[in-house]
């Protein structure tokens, strides 16, 4: 019993480093969302200028939407590839996906612009075959590109960590309750990959809505997503109270975005043991 | 089914890798482009280890990483068993706090976080550099402790309570049976949560981004702003080493890990076990020295005795010893040898007014130009300058003296003057179409037309079209203006600052407005790009000018500086790099004749006459062009 | 309880190169409770795979109303198994799982509705319905599997150790269980058991595997009193087991001695391996008995004592109420229907001697046993 009493004041540390780092910096935004920026005095402006932002914070939601869709659509048949090998080959694959994460971002972001450039590699490859150049760069689908090529592993590692862990026993008792092929996935594997399948599209959509860098180097006038306003008030535009009102917008935007996707999930969360 | 999950697992892979792997042949390319490889060269390689400000960022970045990963573990650690040893409720409390930088995007972490240091530091402490080191440090900490914490905690709720109590049966205290048993069963938790730390830490961007101040830069920053300009491939040099580097750890760290998986299915020998003690034991002594070795590095360059002179430049602004030119920084530390220089760039004059605004850096030096410094100085964001420190003043010209910026020359000292015209490349554009600002509303370039990003310019470039007056404070012709600029905005390709060179170079973009020693440094790489100003239309003429802002720690270095670049000699050197005018008399004489007698340079008398500056506007006008701008890039 | 119902023909499996079944031959018929048995890895978990669908022999044919099924998916097999630690689906609540498999074939509603709480009632868990499946103890658990494999009324149950992972005492019940569900549903049970007092006490039929083969078929009783091999003499309860020789029918000589049995069929002088089950000695007064020994060791084990009798060198394992102290000389008379005579096979010489005797008998490598594939 001593022992419990005391371990716990190990947390208060903790707590306080958290409280003073995470959620006073966030009073702190909130401070400087509700002042004017050249005299520092009280004012509503801020809040009422975020009207003409709603637009591009739709946009970035569906973005950021559609990105961890495909993600899921990509990374889901890829995971479930890898759980189903041996064990050391498992390793191995995973090894491949997270490689990636530990490089730089932006260099690898980078790269696909000299790729998608309309005198980049792959136009030149088409000129090659004698093809028509195609538009790539500048295009919605350019930072659609970036955000699923930047995010997909971080798809892949949650939904790979929860299918392996699906008992195959589980498998073979639906097969043996008549189940066929498909029947098996829609009402065993995919239910029981619920969990890993919400957390993958949350940390995909997370990075994705925020971004601000895959949208300045692979989108063009019309992809200016929520991120961009916001690095843009901050580093440029000399508005850091409308920043902060607005990053106050997209941090509720995306926890309400997460909150319902755990409450959607939550049912078939419950069961599960992970 | 399996074949199509294969199938798409090989296709993610070579989508995966095949950035990786235009970054690596990049790295064998005797031409700076990543899109089209020249020929094979070591070249690059060589460049990376000859380039010490490089390595020094990487070792910035492993400092930081590696201090951070370490205390947050440590940290992290302790706290996971305190909060494990709560009751539900506070244990719930706690977790939701650390669930917030979690969940929260980084973008608002990171200005979250440099909110408050510049609120507390610079407005409550009074500290100029609340910016530095130790909030970064701090940053990262904060940001890797939820790792820890989040891999640890499982291990504590999987580990058999009975093992403790075991220890303490056998004669343990609760600290003596935390290091005896419990660390060795959450260990799997404390490496893993470690490691995820330490990647996150090191490839850090955003958070990084908007915490970093001026005393200290972690390489992913410094190659943010890398790519906002031609890169020098020794960055995918670098790259290269670095994939490899982590590819080899990786494997190995597997390959370990599979041996001691195997041994632990066959009996383990004693020697087997002697081995793996010593090696467990070597690792944690190169873990110990790695950090001695960092602290100390970090010690040895805190301690270092040199002034720090920070000087913050517009991108591609100063010869820097490429191409044969003079470098003006190293030649200044030769002359000085008390003083070092920490150089970094702005893209533009509202990038630099927003990092002085937001606070929490000290900066010395700044080169804005005159509608900005007139700005500052309404502002009070600039230090008058004291002369008697600047002998050489006298070598300025009369013509940039006494200019409206600065009527009283109190506050700036000219550095060099230059146009804003349109630079296109002729092997798209024909020249019929080349006749004034109206080229960059010309449909049949449709998105290859590059714009502005910057409020004034892009706004300038509107009035001159319309023949407003570039100074207008009259919101209906600035909305008449906003109103251009959105029927030019399906055109455009991309707005943009120091990305010009990449998209003119590379004749991805073929239009873009943009100043005229710029577009002389492009012509210089694509000889198909031409520039002009407009015939019958106003062009704007600017000053850039030194200044040192109020945040300054060091405004005697400063005006050493700003008295060396007074120097003919030195300011021709600095011109014969950037194409500019050069405001000091006799530069010329230093400059390459062909320089000195280009027309895009100094352009005749008559074509001058149709030059004009912009000036000072109130913060508020400024605020709304701002605005209306926002709106133009919105669409 | 004639009909056949499952043929099992020349069946073989192999697992990279290694043999797991070899040459199984088998017919199961409707209503039967059919036990295989065998130790851990002797091929009984991959020959019920096989009848549920799981796996595809190497070579030989399963038959089921004497129609070929190799092929067919578990899915389409009116079959259903209680799987090895029952693999409930922790996404899915007690009644749901239980109707899994009525929703997957379509049912209404009301039939579902009706068949799960018809069932709930049959395995006595009425109240669970909402239950989550983490909720629940093992026997509950055990009760759940059960119910969503009968549920579906299949014409055959395979259970595959389904009450490993219970402790003694719920075994027990869930063993009387079980056979009550089976008399009262009147369903085929092919049931998997590393255990022989399970097996004997619950099965109609018995099959003893080892090393992919069988070596015995039969009645328990059967089983029991005429093992064919020292292997299954000595899985089957505890046996002695001697070197013997069938002089001609009916008379074998073991020990120097000649005996009656009651065993015939054998060639002349044929060498035989001799089971003498240890409940059936009885002692006598030493001066009697046919032979003459010294006890070693006694070990009290509740309804009997389990006493070990040296016999010029040999020991015998002897169960009896009748206790005698060690050192005691005792004598011991052999009935011939106490005597049974096997032919030689490749276990001869393996069982049946107790001189390394430990009270522990064998239950400690039984415990490891549920690890099968």
């Amino acid at each position: 019993m001593m022992k419990k009493n005391k371990s716990i004041l190990l947390s208060i540390p903790y707590a306080i480093w958290m409280l003073v780092f995470t959620l006073i910096p966030l009073g702190v935004v909130a401070y400087y969302a509700l002042t004017d920026p050249s005299t520092g005095e009280f004012t509503l402006q801020n809040i009422r200028d975020l009207g003409m932002f709603l637009p591009t914070l739709g946009i970035s939601a569906a973005y950021a939407f559609v990105s961890a869709l495909i993600c899921l659509l990509l990374g889901y048949p890829m995971a479930y590839y890898i759980a189903h090998r041996t064990p050391v080959m498992q390793k191995i694959l995973y090894m491949l996906v997270m490689l990636p994460m530990c490089m730089s971002f932006l260099l690898r972001t980078l790269a696909w612009v000299g790729l998608l450039e309309s005198n980049g590699i792959l136009n030149s490859l088409l000129g090659a075959l004698h093809l028509k150049p195609i538009t790539m760069i500048g295009t919605p689908g350019a930072v659609i590109l970036g955000m699923v090529y930047n995010y997909l592993p971080y798809m892949i590692l949650p939904l790979y960590a929860i299918i392996v862990k699906i008992d195959p026993r589980l498998i073979e008792a639906a097969e043996d309750l008549g189940c066929s092929g498909t029947q098996v996935f829609s009402k065993v594997i995919l239910p029981l990959s619920m969990p890993g399948i919400l957390s993958g599209i949350t940390m995909v959509f997370v990075p994705a809505v925020s971004t601000f860098y895959i949208s300045q180097k692979l989108g063009g006038t019309d992809t200016m997503l929520i991120g961009d306003i916001i690095e843009r008030l901050f580093k440029s535009a000399g508005n850091p109270n409308l920043g902060a009102a607005l990053s106050l917008v997209l941090m509720l935007v995306v926890f309400i975005c997460t909150g319902v996707m755990n409450r959607f999930g939550g049912e078939e969360e419950g069961g599960v043991v992970v | 089914m399996k074949k199509a999950n294969k199938l798409i697992t090989v296709l993610i892979f070579i989508f995966l890798y095949i950035p990786m792997a235009v970054l690596i042949i990049g790295s064998f390319n005797t031409g700076k482009s990543l899109s089209h490889f020249e020929g094979f060269t070591l070249q690059q390689y060589a460049e990376l280890f000859s380039d010490k400000d490089l390595l020094a960022l990487l070792g910035n970045s492993l400092l930081i990483s590696i201090l951070a990963t370490t205390i947050a573990t440590a940290f992290g650690t302790f706290a996971a068993v305190g909060i494990h040893n709560l009751k539900p409720k506070m244990r719930k409390a706690v977790m939701s706090l650390t669930n917030i930088p979690m969940t929260n995007p980084d973008i608002v972490t990171g200005i979250s976080l440099s909110l408050l240091f510049v609120f507390v530091g610079t407005g409550m402490l009074g500290n100029k550099q609340s910016l530095n080191f130790w909030t970064l440090l701090i940053a990262h900490i904060t940001f890797s402790l939820p790792y820890v914490i989040l891999n640890v905690m499982p291990k504590l709720q999987q580990m058999n309570p009975a093992l403790q109590d075991a220890a303490m049966d056998l004669g343990c205290t609760p600290l003596h049976s935390f290091f005896k048993v419990t660390i060795h069963e959450i260990m799997p938790g404390i490496v893993s949560g470690a490691i995820m730390a330490f990647t996150m830490s090191l490839d850090d961007f955003v958070i990084s981004y908007f915490v970093t101040g001026s005393d200290f830069v972690t390489l992913p920053v410094k190659i943010y702003s890398f790519t906002r300009k031609p890169i020098h491939p020794k960055v995918y040099a670098m790259f290269t080493l670095l994939f490899t580097l982590i590819f080899v750890l990786m494997v190995t760290m597997n390959l370990l890990q599979l041996r001691s998986d195997k041994r632990r299915h066959t009996r383990r020998t004693k020697a087997e076990s002697r081995t793996m003690r010593i090696f467990k034991r070597v690792g944690a002594i190169a873990c110990v020295m790695i950090l001695l070795l960092g602290t100390v590095f970090l010690f040895v360059t805190t301690r270092n005795n040199k002034i720090t002179l920070n000087i913050m430049n517009w991108g591609q602004n100063i010869a820097d010893g490429s191409d044969d030119t003079l470098d003006i920084i190293a030649a200044f530390e030769a002359k000085y040898p008390h003083i070092q220089v920490n150089y970094s760039e702005y893209a533009s004059n509202e990038e630099l007014y927003s990092k002085l605004s937001n606070g929490g850096l000290v900066v010395d030096l700044i080169i804005p130009s005159d509608y900005m410094i007139a700005r500052m100085i309404n502002e009070d964001m600039l230090l008058p300058l004291n002369f008697s420190n600047i002998p050489d003043y006298k070598n300025v010209a009369e013509t940039y003296k006494n200019q409206a910026y600065d009527p009283e020359n109190k506050y700036s000292v000219p550095y060099t003057w230059g146009t804003v015209g349109i630079i296109y490349n002729s092997k798209y554009v024909s020249e019929e179409d080349v006749t004034g600002w109206e080229l960059l509303w010309n449909e049949k370039y449709a998105k290859k037309i590059l714009m502005f990003d910057n409020s004034r310019d892009a706004f300038g470039v509107a009035a001159y079209k319309l023949g407003i007056d570039v100074n207008t404070t009259d919101k209906e012709e600035l909305q008449r203006c906003a109103d251009e600029l959105k029927k030019q905005q399906p055109l455009v390709q991309q707005y943009v600052m120091d990305q010009v060179y990449d998209k003119m170079i590379e004749g991805n973009a073929w239009i873009a407005p943009y100043y005229a020693g710029d577009a002389m440094m492009m012509m210089e790489e694509n000889p198909d790009l031409r520039f002009y100003l407009p015939e019958n239309q106003n062009f704007n003429l600017f000053i850039d000018a030194m200044c040192i802002p109020t945040c300054s720690e060091q405004p005697e270095a400063a005006e050493l500086f700003i008295n060396f670049m007074c120097d003919p000699e030195i300011s021709g050197a600095n011109m014969d790099y950037i194409c500019y005018g050069s405001p000091i008399t006799g530069a010329t004489e230093y400059m390459d004749e062909y320089l000195a007698e280009s027309e895009i340079i100094y352009p005749p008398e008559e074509v001058l006459s149709r030059g004009r500056s912009y000036s000072f506007l109130p913060g508020d006008i400024t605020r709304f062009v701002e605005k209306l701008f926002m709106k133009v890039r919105l669409g | 309880m004639s009909k056949e119902l499952i043929r099992l023909q020349d069946l073989t499996m192999e697992f990279d190169g290694e043999r797991i079944l070899d040459g199984i031959n088998l017919y199961i018929n409707d209503h039967e409770f059919l036990t295989l048995l065998g130790p851990s890895g002797c091929g009984k978990t991959t020959t019920l795979r096989i009848i549920g669908g799981f796996l595809t022999p190497t070579s030989g044919d399963v038959l089921f109303d004497g129609q070929r099924t190799n092929e067919v998916p578990p899915y389409k097999r009116q079959v259903n198994t209680v799987f090895q630690r029952y693999a409930l689906f922790p996404h899915l609540d007690v009644y749901d799982n239980i109707a899994f498999g009525l929703r997957v074939a379509k049912l209404s509603k009301a039939e579902i509705q009706e068949r799960v709480t018809e069932m709930l009632a049959i395995v006595g868990l009425k109240g669970y319905e909402h239950r989550r499946i983490d909720a629940l103890s093992g026997g509950q658990q055990q009760r759940v599997a059960i119910a969503r494999a009968l549920v579906n009324r299949p014409k055959v149950l395979l259970l595959d150790e389904p009450l490993a992972a219970l402790d003694l005492r719920l075994r027990k019940d869930m063993q009387n269980e079980l056979k009550r569900i089976q008399q009262t549903l009147g369903i085929t049970f092919i049931y998997v058991t590393h255990d022989q007092e399970e097996a004997l006490s619950m099965s109609d039929t018995v099959v003893v595997m080892d090393k992919g083969r069988i070596q015995q078929i039969g009645k328990p009783e059967d089983i029991y009193n005429e093992p064919r091999n020292a292997f299954v003499a000595d899985f089957i309860g505890e046996s002695n087991i001697l070197d013997g020789v069938m002089l001609e029918d009916y008379k074998v000589r073991f020990f120097g001695r000649t005996f009656k049995c009651l065993d015939a069929g054998f060639q002349y002088n044929e060498p035989v391996d001799v089971v003498i089950r240890p409940e059936d000695i009885d002692f006598v007064p030493v001066e009697e008995g046919h032979l003459v020994g010294t006890v070693t060791s006694v070990t009290f084990k509740g309804l009997n004592y389990d006493i070990i009798v040296d016999f010029r060198g040999f020991k015998w394992l002897i169960q009896t109420t009748d206790h005698q102290p060690v050192g005691a000389k005792v004598g011991i008379r052999l009935n011939p229907e106490d005597i049974h005579v096997m032919k030689k096979s490749e276990y001869s010489g393996m069982f049946g001697d107790y001189s390394s005797y430990s009270a522990e008998y064998d239950e400690l490598t039984e415990d490891a046993d549920d690890e099968e594939e």
